[in-house]
């Protein structure tokens, strides 16, 4: 599931994680049931927005710093789909950077700015193609742009085991208003860059997780979230590195609608360390 | 980029076994160290990173793991002595929290500690090393109590065991922040067909197909109400300018092209947002392969911007 180093413990409590799936898909009886399952996810009807309502969410969430200059995480590549005409709009796993209190975030309409990255799948015909999902970033920009939300395609994903990943950072080596936004995963080649411009927003808000938009047709296996890091200071002065202290973060912190389903599958006693977990739609963990 | 094998942090673990008091000073501390004799293969004490977040600008949270990676259980572990180096606040940082009580460590677990300090100034900064001092027990090696001599507290003591942590705080290798080299070229994925004969590529009309079947990705609005207003080709920094600096991704000259849509577009946020209805939105294809690169919401017909 992991290709990069994880803490012993973390990688102690993923191993049997991956031990016990692994002697259940050798039981035919339990892979039959886990089959089933699957195919009971795609047809599980759910009520996460038909444009006018709102999405559900699976997140976890920081707020306790002033501000974020950044935020990294790991997320694991996994089998995502919105089935095409099902009534599913789209569903993802992604990090989100914003900005809930600067007044021209608060009035764009959205309620907030923020700069997004992720892996998303829609239910449009060509997300059907090669891997069904891609990597994406997206920025809702202050009142007064032209444009106040933007979202880049940069491609497909990288394959199921896989992890990527996404870091957005504030830059502030040139002009103001200037977020990156990337995601890599060296082992594959994979290294695609944004930038967020006129973006004067002052990130108070962290936020990782699954959004799903739609009523039908989606289905997400358990998606891991690792590495979790905010930044300290912005790109242009000496770097900082203050890991989030997720150890901080109490049960309020986290969301799940049901679907999608959320939970840290390992508690974040560390910083940096913690495996959130996301999944969707019709059984839990 | 970590690497599989690699250690997250660099830890210096030196247990050694010592007669004990409740809280030693430095001096004495360096003549424990100095008089150690080795300690029980059986408990290993590690703390393989910590952390500092800056609560206020004078206020610190420094927190680390206990490892015990040994096989046997270590008890009565106790933290006394922790101090940042280089330290810009004194050769010892005092913390009302300390000595800390940890308890019982069982054989390869952790409990976290975490201490909260003052400080005349916020952190500089830069890599720190945290060196921290402390003591523990085997639970294996540790000498039956009969109850008979009433000197319990002194074979406690004798069987205490010092452990010296020198943990550095260098980022893991897995922040990394700025990845080196050029990053790909956006891909975007296929959408249009490309005219294999040249210019233009593609169509209004191929655009207009498009859009009766495909709807802009994580737009909650309807697909049958979508209208294609215009394409123009424009190189990629015409369409930066038009949307007030967005990006495509491309170099500045690559030619793409740029759709105006009528319809209802709605898009949303994180949770805690509002999802927001637009009459306008753009779509930006790759004139090269047809690929849909990039969409996005465009202000009222007549309104400012």
């Amino acid at each position: 599931m992991y290709t990069k180093l994880l803490s012993p413990v973390l990688t102690s409590l993923l191993s049997h994680k991956q031990a016990l799936l692994t002697s259940l898909n050798k039981i035919p009886a339990a892979s039959l049931i886990l089959g089933l399952l699957t195919i009971g996810q795609a047809a599980h009807a759910f009520n996460c927005g038909n444009g006018s309502s709102g999405h559900c969410y699976g997140r976890a969430r920081w707020i306790e710093q002033p501000q974020y200059f950044g935020t990294q995480v790991d997320i694991s590549e996994v089998t995502m789909v919105c089935a095409n005409g099902s009534g599913c709009f789209f569903i993802d796993n992604e990090t989100w950077l914003a900005d809930f209190s600067s007044p021209g975030c608060v009035n764009n309409g959205f309620g907030a700015c923020w700069v997004e990255t992720g892996i998303l799948a829609t239910s449009d015909k060509a997300s059907n193609v090669s891997s069904g999902r891609f990597f994406f970033w997206a920025d809702a920009r202050p009142a007064g742009v032209p444009s106040t939300f933007n979202l880049h395609i940069f491609g497909y994903t990288d394959p199921n085991g896989d992890t990527d990943t996404f870091v957005i950072l504030q830059d502030n080596t040139g002009s103001a208003g200037v977020f990156q936004a990337f995601i890599n995963n060296y082992a594959r080649g994979t290294y695609y860059k944004g930038f967020s411009t006129n973006n004067l927003m002052s990130a108070n808000r962290i936020t990782i997780g699954q959004e799903l938009a739609g009523t039908n047709g989606a289905n997400a296996d358990i998606c891991d979230f690792t590495n979790n890091f905010w930044v300290r200071t912005p790109l242009g002065v000496p770097m900082g590195y203050d890991i989030r202290f997720e150890r901080d973060i109490g049960s309020v912190a986290v969301r799940h609608d049901d679907p999608p389903f959320a939970e840290w599958g390992i508690p974040p006693l560390l910083p940096g360390n913690g495996d959130f977990e996301t999944q969707c739609c019709s059984t839990g963990f | 980029m970590r690497r599989e094998g690699d250690s997250e942090m660099s830890v210096t673990n030196n247990p050694v076994a010592i007669g004990y008091g409740r809280i030693l000073t430095p001096a004495a501390w360096m003549l424990a160290l100095m008089t150690a004799m080795p300690a029980s293969a059986n408990v290993r004490i590690a703390a393989p990173k910590f952390d500092i977040a800056v609560l206020s600008g004078k206020s610190l949270a420094v927190g680390f793991p206990i490892q015990n990676l040994g096989d046997s259980v270590a008890v009565n572990v106790k933290v006394d002595f922790v101090r940042l180096v280089p330290s810009r606040f004194g050769a010892r940082l005092s913390s009302p929290e300390l000595p800390i009580d940890v308890g019982t460590v069982p054989s390869f677990g952790q409990s976290v500690i975490q201490l909260h300090f003052s400080v005349p100034g916020p952190m500089p900064p830069g890599n720190f090393r945290l060196v921290v001092l402390g003591t523990y027990q085997d639970a294996n090696n540790r000498r039956d109590h009969d109850g008979r001599d009433g000197d319990r507290d002194s074979r406690d003591r004798d069987d205490r065991k010092l452990f010296e942590l020198e943990v550095s705080r260098t980022p893991p290798e897995g922040v990394s922040l700025l990845p080196p080299g050029i990053p790909n070229r956006p891909q975007g994925y296929p959408a249009l067909p490309v005219n294999p004969q040249g210019a233009p590529p593609f169509t209004e009309r191929d655009v207009i197909n498009y859009f009766t079947t495909h709807n802009l990705p994580k737009n909650s609005g309807s697909l049958s109400q979508i209208s294609v207003g215009s394409l123009q080709f424009l190189t990629s920094k015409d369409v930066s300018t038009l949307l007030g600096g967005v990006t495509t991704g491309l170099t500045d000259d690559e030619v793409v092209g740029f759709v105006t849509l009528f319809g209802n577009f709605i898009f949303t946020g994180p949770d805690d947002t509002t999802p927001v209805q637009f009459a306008r939105a753009y779509a930006v294809f790759d004139s090269i392969t047809g690929n849909l690169l990039m969409v996005g919401t465009l202000p009222q017909e007549g309104a400012p911007s």
